[in-house]
């Protein structure tokens, strides 16, 4: 009885699979030993049957002959062409067999793909050759060095990290393929969970018998402080687990003194215009070279027509801003783009803005009592919010009234402190928010804990009510002014808003997470919240303004009668507007989306800044209308999209920018860290590292097989052309 | 070596269109390096006195007549002029078969052969015959030693035969049958046939006395067999074709062609007849001689 060898195989086939179609050529012996039968001569004969006696004695030797010459030539080809592909086989255990996968090494490409290392380096040996270009030549010199029986894998470092190449492969060409495939987002990698995700997969492969149990990880990465140094520590951690775990060999491909200018930010003062309006707006550079960079020109464009050039000096790694006014001809999205001139690293020279102007505005005012808005209004009509409030051409309907009204001819509704609201109002309410309306709230005294949440005030208000506080003089919280609503206040104490009388307010429960708390009340709950429910954005005041009626209860604040009344209504108003273009300024990675009109499924177009279109399916959403959503943003622009609106198909642009992080080039020094090798280039290699010229032995025995057979054949030949002569 | 002999080669002769005169010239470049006649009779009994003519033998001359006239004759006996010799001559389809490499083909070569030699046999006052012949007899002139035989050689050799195919043993039956003597027969052929039928043909002609010489004629390629690509063999005599790659085969049949060779001439030596192969590229001029002299010895 046979026992089978210790020895089992798991897994087998060919490295350079096309190399294959080389067997194709075994039967070129075969096509000219039949076209050679069809190119006959004729020749009259006279000893033929003389002939025919031969070849009747000879034939069966003749055609042994034949057939075994044939066979040889045919055999030799295939074995060659099974040699040029590559064959492998993976033994259970590489321990027990010497030949098959005994010297199979697994290699882990780890490349950071962040957009630095789009930085083209200018230098005298490698002429304008990005980081990038340098990675794929560092990979292409490890894969030329790596044994003819090692396998490959490639994790891109990236923001999400991936794996074009999860399963090891032995076609080392596709590692190449795929890295130039690749398109450099315009991020940059997030480290610790890019190398956490490396581990992870090695873990996962381990676990596959098949794959080698040599492992070794090529880490390539220009290591620069903008990629590296926010979570540094975090970084170096996962890097010393991943190096406690396999050997890891570093390729720094950085430069350390890069010279970068980065247009750090556009932001304009409101992202709201009046038609016939100014836009102001800031751009912002830093300069991180080593030497001051004078008459640095500034582009602005205003829907792709450059409008303004200007230029500023700006001192050695610091900042420099130019600020500038723009006028829209047409009401609408005007999209403002700012760009330097090219410099090593063009991802980060220019930024994009989108701003709405509009021909005037449309805020509606909802009342269950006579002049519930009243001081609203007045605090708006201060400015440029509302020039026709003190005329009296305001809209003012009752909570009845909405039913009746088409509520999407409105940007903003104001309620101040509706003592009640019936269900169908309450839904046509959140309709308006989840199409993209603001609403803004005023609770007070009138306002009525159990009837706002029994209308599942959360979905709309991003809270539940619990009850009115206590009645005392309240304290204002800022919260450190990183509210646009409070910003303006401060370093200016005698604006008021921090003496601003708040006698009773609502406390609030069951804040959802992305409720934004603008301003505070010490020791209590928020006083000003925002919520973004769907596509449009709620502001809540926890204390109503009161109207000054003196009919009406004790006054829950002097809100209206402080200074700091007109400048927080004016910035709650502006937070809204600004807030609804938020999702029109996004930095790279976020998700573009929008609903719309259509309570049907459809399609919508997306136009990406290199022009593709992509058309999108539209998706339910929970509330029952329909969005398209698309993810693929990791590219710098203006994208457009053509989505249904109520007035039809429009064009609404999307900028997308670079994350606005410092584009600090200068690379970090490597982690002293014993396991760790950088290698600058193949003379550095590390001491006592095996030359990577381990051939497979199935390969070298296909080709002595077709040398001794091809020895054989040359001699079987001569043999029978001896015979024959 | 006569110098004029590099005139007849088969390239030569080839190009001279007549078969009498090629034939002429080739017994002329035969007989100016012959010192004697290789065909002769033997007897006691004087005959007559002949002038010597180029070729004859000197042996033969009257010395004591030359003493005495100072001309050369030569004594004849009275059986040298009952010389008889039948020529045979295979007419069959393979004999028309010509190799790239030759200028004649066997037939034509074979006509030469008769040729020179019945003007040798008869300008020895000796007689000679003619037969051709396929599977039958297709002519037969009977021996004679008239002046006017040759033309009639030429005539009959040039009449172009009525059957392709050969029937040896046939015809030398019938030729023995039509002999009433012992006579000379050079049978000029290729003799593709079996063996068997050829011994058994050979064995009859000895029984009957009868003297025969055969001159084996074949085209080199024949023998060499030089063809290198996938050939077809179209057979002559009405016999299939066959299609073979000649490299594989090309050492067997020259090993078997040989092999029929040897063959030939054994069985011709075991039934007391002279056996000599001829390759249509030879020069007769050489070759006959050789032969001629071969006879002469024996």
């Amino acid at each position: 009885m046979t026992m089978l060898g210790p020895t089992v195989f798991l897994a087998a086939g060919f490295a350079s699979l096309w190399m294959l179609a080389w067997i194709a050529a075994a039967g070129i012996p075969i096509a000219i030993h039949f076209f050679l039968r069809r190119q006959q001569t004729k020749v009259s004969w006279a000893a033929i049957e003389l002939l025919r006696k031969v070849i009747e004695q000879e034939s069966k030797r003749l055609r042994f002959e034949q057939w075994l010459l044939l066979l040889l030539r045919t055999l030799i080809l295939v074995l060659f062409g099974l040699a040029l592909a590559r064959p492998y086989l993976e033994a259970l255990s590489s321990k027990s067999d010497p030949i098959a996968g005994a010297q199979a090494k697994l290699w882990v490409f780890v490349v950071d793909t962040s957009y630095t290392m789009a930085y083209g380096e200018s230098n005298s040996d490698e002429a304008d050759e990005s980081r990038w270009q340098r990675a794929i030549e560092k990979t292409k010199a490890r894969i030329e060095e790596s044994g003819t029986n090692d396998s490959f894998m490639l994790i891109t470092l990236g923001k999400p990290s991936a794996a074009p190449i999860r399963k090891p492969t032995r076609e080392s060409e596709r590692v190449v393929t795929e890295l130039k495939r690749l398109q450099l987002p315009h991020q940059r990698a997030d480290i610790p969970i890019g190398l956490t995700y490396v581990s992870s997969i090695l873990e996962q492969t381990k676990q596959n018998p098949a794959a080698p149990k040599k492992i070794e990880v090529v880490l390539l990465s220009d290591f620069v402080g903008a990629t590296w140094q926010p979570a540094f520590e975090q970084s170096e951690n996962a890097l010393v687990q991943l190096a406690s775990k396999y050997p890891l060999k570093v390729i720094p491909l950085g430069n350390s003194e890069p010279t970068n200018l980065v247009l750090q930010d556009l932001r304009a003062e409101s992202s709201h215009h009046l038609l016939g309006e100014e836009i102001r707006a800031t751009a912002t550079i830093f300069n991180f070279n080593s030497r001051p960079e004078s008459n640095v020109e500034v582009s602005i464009s205003l829907n792709d027509q450059k409008v303004i050039s200007e230029t500023l000096d700006i001192p050695a790694q610091s900042l420099g801003s130019v600020s500038f006014q723009l006028k829209a001809e047409d009401a609408g999205f005007n999209r403002i783009t700012a760009s330097l001139p090219q410099d090593n690293l063009t991802v980060d020279n220019q930024r994009h803005l989108v701003v709405e102007v509009r021909d005037n505005r449309r805020i509606l005012f909802v009342e269950s009592k006579k002049d519930e808005t009243r001081m609203i209004r007045l605090a708006l009509s201060a400015g440029d919010l509302l020039e026709d409030a003190t005329r009296g051409d305001v809209t003012v309907l009752s909570p009845i009234d909405l039913l009746a009204s088409n509520l999407t001819d409105w940007e903003v509704i104001v309620c101040n402190d509706l003592g009640y609201l019936d269900r169908p109002v309450f839904a046509q309410l959140q309709s308006f928010v989840q199409r993209g309306g603001n609403l803004i709230i005023g609770l007070g005294p009138a306002t009525t804990s159990a009837m706002w949440n029994n209308l599942d005030s959360e979905t709309l208000l991003g809270f539940q009510l619990v009850q009115a506080s206590a009645e005392k003089l309240w304290d204002i919280d800022p919260l450190e002014y990183q509210s646009s609503i409070a910003k303006p206040f401060q370093g200016f104490p005698d604006s008021g808003l921090l003496t601003t009388p708040i006698f009773r307010h609502w406390l609030i429960q069951d804040e959802h997470p992305e409720l934004r708390r603008d301003i505070g009340l010490v020791d209590s709950g928020p006083l000003v919240t925002r919520f973004q429910s769907g596509n449009g954005w709620v502001a809540c005041l926890l204390s109503a303004p009161s109207t000054n009626d003196s009919n009406a209860k004790s006054p829950w604040n002097a809100m209206a009668t402080w200074p700091s009344f007109v400048p927080l209504m004016q910035g709650l108003m502006q937070s809204l507007l600004d807030s609804q273009l938020e999702d029109q300024n996004l930095i790279c990675g976020d998700v573009l989306g929008g609903q719309v009109s259509s309570m049907t499924p459809s399609t919508a177009e997306v136009i990406s800044p290199n022009g593709e279109s992509k058309q999108l399916t539209t998706e339910r959403l929970g509330d029952g209308g329909y969005g398209w959503f698309f993810y693929q943003t990791q590219t710098s622009g203006m994208y457009q999209v053509k989505a249904e609106h109520k007035d039809g198909d429009r064009l609404v642009p999307y900028s997308i920018n670079l994350e606005p992080i410092t584009s600090q080039l200068a690379s970090i020094s490597l982690p002293k860290l014993p396991s760790i090798q950088p290698i600058e280039s193949n003379a550095n290699q590390a001491p006592g590292e095996p030359a990577l010229k381990a051939s497979n032995p199935l390969i070298q025995g296909l080709l002595i097989a077709v040398l001794v057979l091809l020895l054989v054949e040359s001699f079987i030949a001569w043999y029978f052309g001896q015979k024959i002569g | 070596m006569n110098k004029s002999l590099k005139y007849f080669d088969p390239e030569t002769l080839a190009s001279i269109r007549p078969l009498a005169l090629r034939a002429k010239t080739l017994v002329e470049g035969i007989v100016s390096g012959l010192h004697r006649s290789p065909l002769r009779g033997h007897s006691a009994e004087f005959a007559q006195h002949r002038e010597y003519m180029p070729g004859d033998d000197l042996r033969q001359v009257d010395w004591k007549v030359y003493a005495r006239s100072d001309r050369y004759y030569l004594k004849q006996y009275e059986d040298e002029t009952n010389l008889s010799c039948y020529i045979l001559v295979d007419q069959s389809e393979s004999m028309h078969y010509r190799g790239k490499n030759s200028h004649l083909s066997k037939l034509e070569y074979a006509q030469l052969i008769a040729c020179a030699l019945g003007h040798l046999i008869v300008s020895q006052q000796d007689q000679a015959g003619l037969v051709t012949y396929t599977s039958r007899i297709e002519h037969w002139l009977p021996a004679s030693n008239s002046p006017a035989q040759l033309d009639n050689f030429v005539q009959i050799l040039e009449t172009p035969a009525t059957q392709t195919s050969t029937n040896l043993t046939q015809v030398l039956s019938d030729t023995a049958g039509r002999l009433q003597k012992p006579t000379l027969l050079i049978l000029l052929s290729d003799m593709l046939d079996e063996l068997e039928p050829v011994s058994q043909a050979l064995k009859l002609i000895a029984h009957a006395r009868h003297d025969l010489v055969l001159l084996h004629i074949f085209d080199p390629d024949e023998l060499d067999f030089p063809f290198d690509h996938t050939t077809r063999f179209d057979g002559l005599e009405n016999l299939p074709s066959l299609t073979t790659d000649p490299l594989l085969i090309a050492g067997a049949y020259r090993r078997a062609m040989k092999q029929f060779h040897r063959d030939l001439e054994r069985v011709c030596r075991q039934q007391n007849s002279d056996y000599f192969s001829l390759r249509t590229s030879e020069s007769l001029a050489q070759r006959l001689p050789h032969i001629l002299a071969s006879r002469t010895r024996s």
